[in-house]
């Protein structure tokens, strides 16, 4: 009798390696369906939480640092505070002698950074307010020193926030002191860009970068950096002008959201997702 | 082996890597903290348990907007994998097959991950794999040999 075996042996390894992988692609090519980022947000939002307590460490860490620099920047931020002050006044006096209305105050919901999810160059992170909170999908994140990014998926408790790292969007500046417009890129690691300036535009090293405002999403005349570099030359997509932001964005501990009158509407998050998914 | 140990440490690691991750990071090059623990169940358990750790340690992972979702999951599902079938005799605590396994796992999640990245942000593959994801291979096989000096692997050995 011959002794035969069979063409295929179903070894289960392999059926639950093909299963597992099988079903990582499935998601990764067709889970962006309203229910599965239903189920990531509030997933992900609950990791997040139970995350938040060992985000101590990290704030312990920084403690003594930013108590130096902390007292070094009362100082010099009491003298221009009294500037300030005068200067506030003096603007008062002079927007109501030209009829201008009063500049909107920014709707800021404190917030702590819990999580640095993926990634270094991906740019995201996780931070404590959520939809209980006011917060929004593009709802704009910031610190004192500038600005952060924008807010890219809501869960109760936490948002995951996208900043100017990674190239997932542009954000429209402008140079303070030549009122030059362009859009805010990344090129890559540590180097950002203004695209869309002619060449020979007035920009120096130095000029401070603000946001125009422009598109709704970021509120107007936020500072984002400063030009450290011009050279000159136009590379493909690379611009011609190099920017350092102020916010650094690998040790963020806390920050603001921006919460609308627009963004407190509960609709906002469904029809942008719908939106998103057409 | 009981699988209770296991998954806790995995949600340790998990917790740790998104909470703490940031403060281990040099510029753009950052370690990972889970995929040391994916390799070692696949070289210590088995392709199956490094298949479905690995998977549902990417899934977790995807969940917290890490990478796409599924992404992280495809690739330590592999990884897992491979070190199950690569090597199933206990003897990854010996230095170099640990060490091995561990950079080569690295560079392939180092590869496919920078892919996606580079893919979405229309940024050029090689030089965004050569300034964060090969660092970052390097980095998380350096920090997974600290494994060697501590005094549970050598009273383990004994």
């Amino acid at each position: 009798m011959r002794n035969s075996a069979p063409l295929f042996v179903p070894r289960l390894d392999w059926i639950v390696f093909l299963v597992t992988v099988g079903f990582s692609l499935t998601l990764l090519f067709f889970g962006k369906g309203r229910a599965v980022a239903v189920v990531k947000r509030e997933t992900g939002g609950a990791i997040a939480y139970l995350a938040k307590p060992v985000g101590l460490v990290r704030r312990t860490f920084n403690l003594w640092r930013e108590n130096s620099v902390l007292r070094s920047q009362t100082e010099a931020l009491s003298l221009e505070n009294a500037e300030l002050r005068d200067a506030a006044l003096e603007n008062a006096r002079l927007r109501a002698m030209l009829g201008f209305s009063e500049r909107s105050s920014l709707n800021l919901k404190p917030a702590e950074v819990i999580g640095y999810p993926g990634l270094q160059i991906g740019g995201r992170i996780v931070i404590d307010a959520g939809r209980r909170a006011g917060v929004r999908v593009n709802s704009a994140v910031l610190t004192p020193n500038g600005l952060v990014g924008k807010v890219v998926e809501v869960s109760d408790f936490s948002s995951l926030v996208q900043t100017l790292e990674g190239n997932a969007y542009g954000v429209s500046v402008y140079i303070e002191r030549s009122r030059v417009a362009g859009i805010l890129r990344w090129v890559k690691p540590g180097t950002w860009t203004i695209v869309g300036l002619s060449t020979g535009e007035d920009v120096r090293t130095g000029d401070l970068v603000l946001t125009t405002g422009a598109g709704s999403v970021f509120p107007k005349n936020i500072r984002v950096g400063v030009v450290t570099k011009v050279t000159g030359q136009t590379e493909s997509n690379q611009g011609w002008c190099r920017i350092c932001p102020f916010v650094r964005f690998e040790s963020l501990e806390e920050v603001f959201a921006v919460v609308t009158e627009s963004a407190a509407d509960p609709a906002a998050d469904s029809l942008l997702m719908n939106g998103g998914n057409r | 082996m009981s699988i209770i140990g296991p998954i806790v440490i995995a949600a340790l690691l998990l917790v740790l890597d998104i909470a703490l991750g940031g403060l281990l990071s040099l510029g753009p090059v950052r370690p990972s903290l889970t995929l040391p623990f994916v390799v070692y169940i696949g070289l210590r358990e088995g392709p199956i348990p490094g298949t479905l750790f690995g998977g549902g340690i990417g899934l977790c992972a995807d969940l917290l907007g890490a990478l796409p979702l599924g992404a992280t999951s495809f690739i330590y599902a592999i990884i897992g994998f491979m070190c199950g079938k690569l090597w199933h005799d206990g003897t990854f605590r010996l230095f170099w097959p640990w060490g091995v396994f561990l950079g080569c796992s690295g560079v392939f999640s180092a590869v496919i991950s920078h892919y996606l990245v580079s893919r979405g942000t229309g940024l050029a593959f090689l030089p965004l794999f050569l300034s964060s994801g090969l660092p970052g291979a390097i980095y998380t096989t350096i920090l997974g040999l600290l494994w060697f000096l501590s005094p549970l692997h050598r009273v383990r050995n004994v």
